[in-house]
This record gives structure tokens, C-alpha cells and sequence, in this order.
């Protein structure tokens, strides 16, 4: 089926191999298949407009096609210019009539253009990876924000900006935080990262993690997710923290807990996940045992202080792809992995479709949220409720062929009483 | 104001009109079109114009070096390719890099 309307992607005729891969990433999402089902009969939210700013793959595909089925007027633009699948976003256009405005390597000026065209879709409701829909509206189309029912906003970052814009009382329309959702961070964080993160160490240096000492920095979702993978490999894990409860958790989970001061002479490889610069700095660096390899799994590239280790080093070369070697002054070398980027995304690939299935649940039940709460939603940011955080877990629940039990009668009555009485 | 013509903006700013369709061609001055195809150089053009002197001068650039810096506005894939390149690796995809870049953005906003 053709479109007449208007888009701008780099080549229509690529819509077939952008059909394939997106009915294969498909396959992988059984989550928003079930979603797509049930929007297709009940359409909850038919007829309203809305601009969806995100990675254009194959995805972010499904999620838009599961928007279609529930009745929405979508478009879709880049929330990066150089992550665009040009094959993916001809699909969208010719095939499941999605208007797309993305086309791989654009330039400043085209990509920021995008971003515009998807805001002159007049939306009811807003999708952000990165704040930059939400950011236009809130500076030169102002005029726009009365029509607006809702946002998204799918970044950790993005949801920062998004809270300082609530504080200072100028938020113009309502946010869901969805990295807040425990199924997406439960998914996306540990056991996507967390996998990732050991994948990418490993195709890195293709070292045999059982019985090394393996310290991670950082006991949150995705320092969880690491550090119990590792264990299970067989290393001797070691966490690092700065927040007494997550220390006295990775304690009370059977790790060993120690300053990094410590665990820089003992370690063999050390795996940041902090979101906090310099954990590793020059002086731990001083310590550590030769052949030590330093990863990083936090956002930045600053959780590994990178110029204090070159100063430290009299040689520095490549010892083999994404693995760099320093020479200490008295011939140790310790090695850095990708240069001290997200390791799961330079030496491995990222996120599986399973996780990003997850993870578009809940901005698929999010839009619909806010579309039945309209009147009761204010200009602030808010988490995913509970109940689409247990429904995604229910459907996927189902989609594992999983059965839990059911309270009974007699048992929901206890609890009411129970609860009633305290 | 609408905007000079090339004649007046070449004669307002020093600069010959062919200098001007180079700069434009060279992706340095841009001006927009009128409803006939005209250039129009409006005051932010203007301005570029009369200050392109002193930027080269004052930092001994040619024009060549401009236009490469402009295209490294442009394009985030060249941007991201010679960062990487000057850092001696190309261990991320670019598209890594162009995220971070957005991220610490957000966050000094």
C-alpha cells in the first residue's frame, strides 16, 4: 500500500528487506503482539495524533504499527540521526502507512527539521527518547502545548531535564517517566545490560571469567544484573558502593563488599556501573595487579578516569580490537576495554528484541493510560502506574506459557480485613 | 527588510558577488531565495560577511578550514568519525558517541 503523505526517508524501494526484519524483530515481541491484539479490537486510542521521536528500527517499528492498530494518527522522526534504519523507516512509510521523517547520517539542520515536520503533526500525545520532541515544544512551539494530552519519555537523562522543568513550574503537559517501570528496568537494565555487559568483556578479551576477581562499581539495576552474571560464570565477584543500603544488598546477596581503594590490589577485571564519573581513578589504578582490565557500563565515558590513566602510562598500544594496553611506569599494563564506553554497546550489540519488547509495552499502555486519565493528569512527571507494570508482567507471564495462582475468595477477604484492620 | 540581493550585499560587505556564490556553494553564507529564485541576504548573512575577515585573521584560518567546520556541524557521522579518529580509536559506532553527546547535553541544560 502507498502513501501520499508526507515523509522523508532515504529510499522507498529498501520497504521490502524493512518488512522482513521487522516482522522478525516481531516474532521477538510477543508482549506488544498481545497488546497489538487487543488494540485492534478495542481502538483505545483511536483518532488521536501522535509524534513518536525515537531510534527508527526495526523495534520501534512494532511499536508503531501496535499505535496504528489502536486507532492513533502517528508519525515518527529520529531521536538519532546516526542509529536510523533507512530499510525500516521505507517500510513504515510504504507499507504500514507511518509517516516517517529519518534518513541515516542526516545532518544537523535535516535532523532538527525531522523533529519539526513530526511536531507539524499538531500531536495529542508525545514519545521521546532524549527529550528532544518534548524540548521543541517547549521552547518555539508553544502555542502547540494546550493540545497536548500527554508525553513519554523513555531515557533516564531525559526524565532528569523533564523533573527540573517540573520544579521550576514549567512543564507544559503531562510526562510518563518510563525507565521508572519496573518491567522495563527490571529487563532493560539487568538482564539486558547485565548480559550485554559480560557478552561485550568477553568478546573483548575473550578472558575465562571463572575464578577471577571481579569487581563491579556500582550495586544499582544494571550493577545487580552484572554482578550476579559474573557469579554465575564462576568469578569471585567484589562490589563497590557509595549508598549504605545497595552496599548492605550486595552484602546480604553473598558478595563481598570493599572500598575501591581495596578491591583496585586485588582485583582482575573491574566493570563500572555507576552513573558517576572518575570510580576509577588514577590512584586506584597506581594499585592494581598487572594485567587488570578496566570496563565501563554507566552512560559516559568518564566512570574510568581516562587522562589519569594516560598519564600514568609510559606506553600505550592496541593489544587487540576494542582492547587498549597501558604500560605503568614499572612495566605493569592494564588494559582498557572500548575505551571505557558502554562496553555492551561497543563490543557487543546492545539490547535484544525481547528487551526492547518490554520495554515499548510500556509506552504502548502508557499512551493508552493517559488517554483514559486525561482529566485527572496535571504538569508533572509521573511514574508508570502499578497496574500497567503488572499487566505488561502478566502478558509476559503468558507469553512464556507461565501460570500463577489466583487469590481466593477467602484469601482476598483476609487481606481486605486484614488491611482494614491496620 | 527582506534581504540584499547579491550586488548589494557583495557591495555592503566588500566581498565580490562571485566570492559570495562561492561561499554559499561552499556551505559558509547561506543566503534564502525569493519567490523568483533570487539570493537575499539578510542581516544574520550580512553579518557573517562582514566578520568572516576578522575570524580568519584572528585565527589564521583559510576558507577552506571554515567550510570544513561547517560541515562538521552538519554532518554528525564525520563529526563523530574524526573525534574518534583524533582519540585514536574507533571502538563505539558513531551513533554511541552521537548519544552521549545528546545525553551531557540534557543534563547542562
Amino acid at each position: 500500500m502507498a502513501t501520499t503523505k508526507r515523509h522523508d526517508v532515504k529510499d522507498l524501494s529498501l520497504a521490502p528487506e524493512g518488512v522482513r526484519r521487522i516482522q522478525w524483530a516481531d516474532r521477538q515481541m510477543p508482549v506488544l503482539a498481545a497488546i497489538r491484539e487487543r488494540f485492534e479490537a478495542e481502538q483505545p486510542i483511536a483518532g488521536y495524533r501522535v509524534s513518536a521521536c525515537l531510534h527508527v528500527t526495526t523495534e520501534t517499528a512494532t511499536l508503531m504499527r501496535t499505535l496504528k492498530a489502536g486507532g492513533a494518527d502517528v508519525v515518527l522522526c529520529a531521536s538519532n540521526p546516526l542509529s536510523t534504519q533507512d530499510d525500516v523507516a521505507a517500510a513504515l512509510v510504504a507499507e504500514y502507512d507511518v509517516p516517517v521523517f529519518a534518513i541515516k547520517g542526516e545532518d544537523n539542520d535535516t535532523y532538527y527539521a525531522h523533529i519539526e515536520a513530526a511536531v507539524d503533526h499538531r500531536p495529542h500525545l508525545t514519545m521521546d527518547d532524549g527529550a528532544d520532541v518534548i524540548g521543541v515544544l517547549h521552547s518555539h512551539r508553544r502555542e502547540q502545548l494546550g493540545d497536548i494530552i500527554a508525553g513519554t519519555e523513555e531515557t533516564t537523562t531525559g526524565v532528569i531535564r523533564l523533573k527540573a522543568l517540573e520544579r521550576e513550574g514549567a512543564l507544559g503537559f503531562p510526562i510518563i517517566a518510563v525507565n521508572d517501570a519496573l518491567t522495563k528496568h527490571m529487563f532493560d537494565n539487568r538482564y539486558g545490560t547485565g548480559q550485554s555487559t559480560i557478552d561485550g568483556i568477553i568478546r573483548a578479551t575473550n578472558v575465562l571469567l571463572a575464578g577471577k576477581r571481579f569487581v563491579v562499581a556500582g550495586y544499582g539495576w544494571v550493577g545487580k544484573g552484572v554482578a550476579q552474571r559474573a557469579r554465575g560464570l564462576g568469578a569471585h565477584v567484589i562490589v563497590t558502593e557509595v549508598e549504605p543500603l545497595h552496599a548492605l544488598e550486595a552484602a546480604m546477596d553473598g558478595f563481598e563488599v570493599m572500598s575501591m581503594e581495596r578491591a583496585a590490589r586485588v582485583g582482575d577485571i573491574f566493570c563500572t556501573a555507576t552513573g558517576d564519573k572518575s570510580v576509577v581513578r588514577g590512584e586506584h589504578v597506581e594499585q592494581m595487579k598487572d594485567g587488570a582490565i578496566l570496563a565501563n557500563t554507566g552512560h559516559f565515558n568518564v566512570e574510568i578516569d581516562i587522562p589519569a590513566l594516560r598519564a600514568l602510562a609510559v606506553e600505550t598500544r592496541e593489544a587487540r580490537q576494542f582492547v587498549e594496553e597501558f604500560t605503568l611506569a614499572d612495566g605493569r599494563r592494564v588494559y582498557l576495554v572500548a575505551d571505557g564506553r558502554l562496553v555492551n554497546l561497543a563490543a557487543a550489540e546492545g539490547h535484544p528484541a525481547l528487551v526492547m519488547d518490554m520495554s515499548f509495552a510500556n509506552q504502548a499502555l502508557s499512551l493508552e493510560y493517559a488517554v483514559q486519565n486525561a482529566a485527572e493528569l496535571e504538569r508533572r512527571v509521573y511514574p508508570v502506574p502499578t497496574e500497567i507494570d503488572r499487566e505488561i508482567a502478566r502478558l509476559k507471564l503468558a507469553t512464556m506459557g507461565l501460570e500463577i495462582d489466583r487469590l481466593t475468595e477467602e484469601q482476598e477477604r483476609y487481606l481486605a480485613s486484614w488491611q482494614e484492620g491496620t | 527588510m527582506d534581504g540584499f540581493t547579491v550586488g548589494r550585499a557583495a557591495a555592503q560587505t566588500g566581498w565580490s558577488p562571485r566570492m559570495l556564490r562561492y561561499l554559499e556553494r561552499a556551505g559558509l553564507v547561506r543566503p534564502s531565495r525569493s519567490s523568483s529564485g533570487y539570493r537575499l541576504y539578510g542581516i544574520r548573512e550580512l553579518n557573517q560577511l562582514r566578520s568572516l575577515r576578522e575570524l580568519r585573521r584572528r585565527f589564521a584560518v583559510e576558507l577552506t578550514d571554515v567550510a570544513f567546520a561547517a560541515r562538521l556541524r552538519r554532518e554528525p557521522a564525520l563529526r563523530a568519525a574524526v573525534d574518534s579518529w583524533l582519540a585514536g580509536t574507533d571502538a563505539a559506532p558513531a551513533w554511541v558517541e552521537w548519544e552521549q553527546r545528546k545525553h551531557e547535553r540534557l543534563l547542562a541544560a
